[in-house]
């Protein structure tokens, strides 16, 4: 065991050197909120300019994104498809089902690509099965291919009348591991939604723009302090209402920074220009409020969730107000987070919060309470919910 | 949050002074929802440092519309805001902007900012409300405070490159030195993410290696001007990580994303 170490140990100095480039790109503007009318194209003009006082070499590419539950940005969701993350164990000849459908576009076929990944023996490999989604694919599925630990399977199970395919991914484990990581793309954006996900997370962006964009440059190469222009042709369909998001991302090419006795070094710092665009008239702002609790009496602490019914993005600010039996209000909160009171949320997306006291004032004397959460969005009314609970 | 004029008689001087210097100076207007808009002049007057925007507001129909939006990006806050424009509420809906109350005048609506100000077509919004029917929407375009030198830029400026101490055994392990990065934004907030990926040999798990490297960020706010932070890397290795690290060639890539929130 010493010796494994040893050799542990040195493998693990090797491994662990950190580095990055001395990149540094300005987007201008930083974002981009455009109104456009539907079935038109538009040409904006944006710039990229190097800060840096070295070369650099970026790539320019328009992805999706969107924020989990947490806020967090999630840039991680593959453009024109689909994720699923399964975190949980998996027994050696288990079968799971993952199904889902697929709006095919007017000419009633597309192709489609997937990928998983298991974490704990890690394993990459591709899906097999049917890769065309189209009426002459139904039931058909090829032999799975694969890893000896899991293989996946693609068939298509049905498509209705109005072009809705289903989709069925079929997995079987070979062996035992920990965590699963499913991807599915398509060529061009189609809408996606999960029937089954078996137990894990399904995440796919319905409201992206990623396809109705190009851009002028794809790679550029920008002299210290030198400034380009970068012209982004935006073309909208023909029928679309409400908001629509993506990024365009800027990201250095690699930076080698050398061979470190066989260890590659490599670093990307990237900048993202956030890009939404919306049809004039058709915006349709909503929410509602759900899963109000007092997590915690000492700071005081409300938990609530606070979901975007409407199709476009919302700035939220949200107060919690905790009112004595005899109606009095002893105690408001607002919730704030890095220094700012208000939240931005996607259309289809849930926040949770915790609204915190933070005036230090003494916990609350026994007695029964009502916890009121309100949620500005800037509609004609604040979203409210109340959550009555004890302190002993 | 409202901002409210100062009713007092140095501005109405001033308003009166505006609109005798700035009739017939016509920019660019829109019918919208029944309720004409017109830019009607930009004055920026150095002597005071402000720019006044000067819009004039007509209802074409009855009954009237109830108020409208002019569109403010994220550069515009109170702290730009001279208390001699016309009352208005901030808004988020249909877009971050001034929402104007309206009636059946005309009326001439002042956008009084600190500074030097530069217009470009800004989103503009009409709604009509009434008892029994749902809020109409109306938007269009107009040109309004533009926030032309909106920006975000990311650079790495010191800590290019950093290594860890030989670990020996089960322990938490520091890099030798921090990566300091600089974000530079004109938003109000924005955002600062990283992705490990891994290149590695096989039999080595890519969940030990992203479980024992964690990165750490100094506090910092996410304001708009220039904000500098340090990035710190450690290594948290206990005996059964060894077993997902076998000798081999190893590619760590680190990206770092700078975005608006």
């Amino acid at each position: 065991m010493r010796q494994l170490v040893r050799t542990c140990g040195l493998m693990v100095a090797l491994l662990m050197l950190v580095s990055v480039g001395t990149f540094a790109v300005r987007w201008s503007p930083g974002e981009l909120d455009v109104f456009q009318d539907p079935g038109t194209v538009e040409t904006i003009s944006l710039v990229l300019q190097n800060d840096s006082n070295e070369a650099a070499q970026v790539r320019l590419y328009v992805a999706d994104w969107l924020r989990d539950e947490n806020g967090t940005n999630d840039f991680g969701v593959p453009k024109n498809g689909a994720r699923w993350e399964l975190d949980r164990p998996f027994s050696a000849g288990e079968s799971v089902i993952l199904r889902y459908t697929v709006r095919l576009p007017d000419s009633l076929t597309i192709n489609v690509q997937g990928s998983f990944r298991s974490w704990i023996p890690q394993t990459i490999d591709h899906i097999g099965g049917a890769t065309q989604v189209d009426v002459e694919s139904i039931g058909t599925s090829s032999p799975a291919v694969t890893s000896e630990l899991v293989s996946l399977t693609r068939s298509v199970e049905s498509i209705d009348a109005s072009g809705l395919a289903t989709i069925e991914l079929e997995l079987r484990t070979a062996a035992a591991f920990d965590g699963l990581t499913v991807e599915e793309i398509y060529e061009i954006n189609v809408e996606l939604s999960s029937l089954d996900a078996a137990g894990g997370q399904f995440t796919t962006i319905n409201r992206s723009c990623a396809d109705w964009v190009t851009l002028s440059h794809e790679l550029v190469r920008l002299e210290p302090e030198e400034a380009i222009d970068i012209t982004m042709t935006l073309a909208t369909p023909e029928a679309f209402s409400g908001m629509y998001w993506c990024i365009l991302m800027a990201e250095s090419e690699d930076i080698v920074v050398g061979e470190v006795r066989g260890t590659r070094i490599v670093s990307r710092p990237s900048v993202g220009l956030k890009l939404f665009v919306s049809a004039p008239g058709t915006l349709d702002p909503s929410g509602s409020t759900t899963g109000i609790d007092v997590v915690d009496l000492n700071p005081l602490t409300v938990d609530a969730t606070f979901s975007n019914e409407g199709n476009a993005q919302l700035l939220v600010t949200a107060e919690a107000q905790i009112v004595s039996q005899a109606g009095e209000v002893i105690r408001a909160m607002r919730f704030t987070e890095y220094g700012r009171d208000y939240f931005r949320i996607l259309p289809g997306s849930q926040r949770t919060l915790a609204i915190v006291d933070l005036s230090e004032a003494a916990p609350l004397p026994a007695g029964v309470y009502q916890a009121i959460v309100s949620f500005d969005f800037g509609g004609d009314s604040l979203i409210a919910g109340v959550k009555a609970f004890r302190v002993r | 949050m409202a901002q409210r004029s100062a009713r007092n008689r140095a501005s109405c001087c001033l308003l009166a002074l505006l609109l005798v210097v700035l009739v017939g100076i016509e920019l660019h207007g829109i019918d919208l929802g029944g309720v004409r808009i017109r830019l009607q002049s930009v004055q920026y007057y150095s002597y005071w440092d402000f720019t006044v925007l000067t819009y004039r507001v007509k209802q074409l129909v009855n009954p009237p519309a109830s108020y409208w939006v002019l569109g403010a990006g994220d550069c515009i806050t109170n702290s730009h805001i001279s208390p001699y424009s016309t009352w208005f509420e901030w808004t988020d809906s249909p877009f971050r902007g001034f929402r104007f109350a309206l009636d059946s005048a005309n009326r001439y609506v002042y956008v009084v900012l600190y500074g030097r100000w530069d217009v470009a077509p800004t989103p503009v919004a009409v709604i009509r409300t009434g008892p029994g029917y749902d809020p109409e929407v109306y938007i269009d375009s107009i040109d309004g405070p533009a926030c032309a030198g909106s920006s975000i830029s990311l650079q790495v400026i010191n800590g290019s490159q950093v290594s860890f101490p030989d670990p020996i055994g089960a322990d938490t392990y520091e890099a030798d030195e921090q990566t300091t990065l600089r974000v530079s934004s004109t938003s109000q907030s924005w955002t600062l993410g990283h992705v490990v990926s891994l290149s590695i040999p096989e039999g080595a798990s890519q969940e030990t290696v992203s479980s024992i490297f964690h990165v750490q960020y100094d506090p910092f706010l996410a304001a708009a001007g220039t904000t500098e932070l340090g990035v710190s890397y450690s290594l948290v290795i206990d005996e059964e990580d060894f077993a997902g690290l076998p000798q081999g060639i190893y590619t760590i890539t680190i990206t770092f994303t700078a975005t608006t929130d």
